[in-house]
């Protein structure tokens, strides 16, 4: 097989050229061998850890070796159930597709070729614009960036008109909205193997998951380190207050995040006026189980939520771990 | 059953067996709710086989509220919400007089505090004595209600002029404190959540940047977008062109928080600031404040042209909103579809009663400012018995601010 077609397939893993090199190889999962499993683990853990995924290979068969870990590393994603891990991979993929793309030679080719993949309807312009895409195209994708936001392009009559940095940064994040769509993959039926490497998989997730959070695990959870938001919310529920849906949702995700176990979560919902246990234990179920994530800053300040926009953070979680982790230094130096 | 209550239920059953309500599309595939006397929603996940169960409902049951999803579903009575099955949604955009401050509020809101017992006229958030969260009493006009028109206005220039969807826009009257907009088009129906926030941000300019826009900073040096532009690029700068042109320099200083006699002076340079913004550059206000100069404009030409949209109803799927056409419990109006070309001169409390004047009902009315209905005024009142034609004594019980006597 001509070593290009193997480089574009692997670089772009969701592309027709990828399912082409599959298709043609037609290895069952029971047959796959160590390698190729153990790059499918190498790209979850990557996602995992949000780490870049980007390699530059020119031998084929590691090149083969990759294309074929791709399916298995979404199937591994698929089975850790995990919303989470499988927003991290399909991020994990649009940045990578961004990076391929920029170290291309005949990049606006290669662009034109995913896009065409991709369905996306779109017209070449001589103009001060690169392109200009039709917006229900657009809006499949889910910006990154403000600046790909769509209310900073320049749209008119239903048509977004795109520089060509633009351009390419609104494809990789179509392919990393494209590819979380994707998954879960069906998992029913897969080889007892495989199911039994992905709960290994699981197992390193876990303790990669648990060293993170082994701070909030260990200690005692401390509410006067929670951001403001998240301090209101909580003490709201305590004393009993009526707090809108998505506030308990958020408040919940957060406690969960930072590991409080099921039942203490489930007690700090006690109070609230129409407290009802069965209801409440169905969905902080939910939120334990399927690992709902802690919501972001943005989805706070969505829902009206934010009591200070100035605490320099992006996550009510990244702002604990900071506050007790400064915490912890500064009693470690009075006991010093 | 209170005896108001079964007054308007009489009347709102009567409603319905006279007129057929042939909203909402697809009604076998949307999910109901009704509300009861002085509750919206009460009784949720109901549905019917079509429009002909569904009316028949309404003249059995006569609720005082009914809401439909804007969600529509495989199995639309299913519970949990998961189990109905999304199928797809339109996108509903409210817009409320109550979101909007006017002036007219000062004459017929008013508020009281449940803590201290003070009240006053107007709308406050909290008690003007002990600081306690105020009760209001909310009442709309046809002033207030204009302005919630206005935008509803400008939302549909957004939407055919930037969005291209001018198909399957369906406006109506709440029925008490605003308008909706309905989006149905084939293009809606099958967009994600993200794309759903992305277009209320584009309509609310949440996380505009200017930089991104044109008005990009090189040093001190401000640009401004010179060639072909559409959308919020386009609107920004003919805006600021626009107050440039206009040279008011008090508003302007005002609006920029600057020395009045410096802004004077600066304006003198008219021609030559329009010919920089010609060119792509915003002509430099002197001194340290060309920045804040600059883009204290842009804010101010950005907060006029914005929408407000209720963030929650326009995004959450899961959502249910008034069926048009059908009674508002809060007033005994219609929530009345409006086509477009008749909503400059829609005047919600004469197109959108629902009931005749005749016969008269006898009511002591609490208290309640001056309002009009049809082509009459009534009010205010105090205190008061009176006899009242049907639709009048109908909207102050609806509003609880009647009892029948």
């Amino acid at each position: 097989m001509i070593l290009p077609r193997l480089q574009f397939a692997q670089r772009y893993p969701f592309s027709e050229q990828a399912k082409l090199v599959l298709r043609e190889h037609n290895i069952s999962l029971d047959a796959l061998s160590e390698e190729v499993i153990s790059r499918a683990g190498a790209m979850v853990l990557s996602a995992a850890k949000n780490k870049p995924y980007f390699l530059v290979l020119n031998s084929k068969e590691f090149l083969l070796q990759e294309i074929l870990a791709y399916p298995l590393a979404k199937i591994f994603v698929s089975l850790q159930k995990d919303n989470l891990l499988c927003e991290r991979f399909a991020r994990m993929q649009g940045n990578s597709f961004q990076k391929y793309l920029d170290s291309e030679k005949n990049k606006q080719e290669t662009a034109t070729e995913i896009a065409k993949q991709l369905g996306v309807k779109f017209d070449f312009l001589g103009s001060q614009y690169f392109v200009s895409v039709s917006l229900p195209d657009f809006l499949g994708a889910k910006p990154g960036a403000d600046s790909q936001k769509l209310v900073n392009q320049q749209v008119s009559k239903g048509i977004v008109y795109l520089t060509e940095q633009r351009f390419y940064a609104f494809l990789a994040e179509l392919v990393s909205a494209r590819i979380f769509d994707s998954l879960p993959v069906n998992i029913e039926g897969i080889p007892k193997r495989i199911e039994d490497l992905g709960k290994q998989l699981n197992q390193q997730l876990r303790e990669r998951e648990k060293k993170a959070f082994e701070f909030a695990i260990s200690g005692k959870i401390n509410p006067s380190l929670f951001p403001e938001c998240m301090q209101s919310l909580y003490s709201d529920l305590l004393a009993g207050k009526n707090v809108p849906h998505l506030g308990r949702f958020y408040i919940a995700a957060f406690l969960n995040g930072i590991g409080m176990p099921k039942e203490q979560l489930i007690s700090v919902f006690r109070k609230t006026p129409n407290f009802d246990e069965r209801m409440t234990r169905y969905q902080i179920d939910r939120v334990v189980n399927q690992k709902l994530s802690a919501p972001g800053c943005e989805k706070v300040r969505e829902a009206q939520l934010c009591m200070n926009s100035e605490c320099r953070t992006k996550h009510p979680l990244s702002y604990y771990k900071r506050e007790l982790r400064t915490k912890t230094r500064q009693e470690a130096k009075k006991n010093a | 059953m209170l005896k108001e209550q079964s007054f308007l239920y009489k009347n709102f059953s009567e409603y319905y067996k006279k007129n057929e309500i042939t909203e909402p599309p697809m009604p076998e595939r949307r999910e109901f709710g009704i509300g009861e006397y002085g509750k919206k929603i009460t009784q949720r996940h109901l549905s019917f086989s079509g429009s002909r169960e569904f009316n028949d409902f309404l003249q059995k049951t006569a609720p005082f509220y009914v809401s439909y999803s804007a969600a529509f579903y495989e199995k639309p009575a299913a519970r949990p919400m998961s189990a109905k099955q999304l199928l797809g949604a339109d996108i509903v955009y409210e817009f409320d007089a109550d979101d909007i401050k006017t002036e007219c509020k000062k004459d017929h809101d008013s508020w009281v505090c449940p803590k201290c017992g003070s009240s006053g006229k107007g709308s406050v958030a909290a008690c003007t004595e002990c600081g306690s969260p105020a009760k209001i009493e909310q009442w709309f006009c046809n002033s207030c209600l204009g302005e919630a028109k206005k935008q509803v206005f400008k939302l549909t220039e957004f939407l055919e002029n930037d969005l291209g969807f001018s198909d399957g826009i369906k406006i109506n009257f709440s029925g008490s404190a605003g308008y909706h907009i309905h989006l149905r088009s084939k293009k809606i129906h099958s967009l994600k959540q993200s794309a759903r926030i992305e277009l209320l941000d584009y309509l609310t300019a949440t996380k505009i940047d200017f930089h991104s826009l044109g008005f990009a900073e090189e040093g001190r040096l401000l640009h401004f977008p010179k060639k072909e532009n559409f959308a919020w690029a386009k609107r920004l700068a003919s805006g600021l062109k626009k107050m440039i042109e206009e040279s008011d320099s008090e508003k302007i200083a005002a609006i920029a928080g600057m020395q009045h006699s410096r802004v004077k002076a600066f304006l003198q340079n008219k021609k030559t600031i329009l010919g920089h913004m010609d060119k792509g550059i915003l002509f430099a206000y002197p001194g340290k404040k060309n920045r804040e100069f600059w883009f204290s404009l842009l804010e101010h030409v950005l907060s006029t042209q914005k929408l407000d949209i209720d963030r929650q109803t326009s995004i959450d799927l899961n959502k249910i909103i008034r069926v048009p056409d059908t009674i508002h419990g809060s007033t005994g109006l219609v929530a009345k579809t409006i086509p477009m070309d008749c909503l400059q001169g829609f005047k919600p409390f004469a197109d959108a009663l629902a009931f005749e004047k005749t016969p008269s009902i006898k009511v002591l009315i609490n208290s309640a400012p001056k309002f009009s209905l049809g082509s009459e005024s009534f009010g205010p009142f105090e205190n008061t018995q009176t006899e009242l034609p049907l639709h009048a004594a109908i909207y102050l019980v609806a509003k609880q601010a009647a009892r029948l006597v």
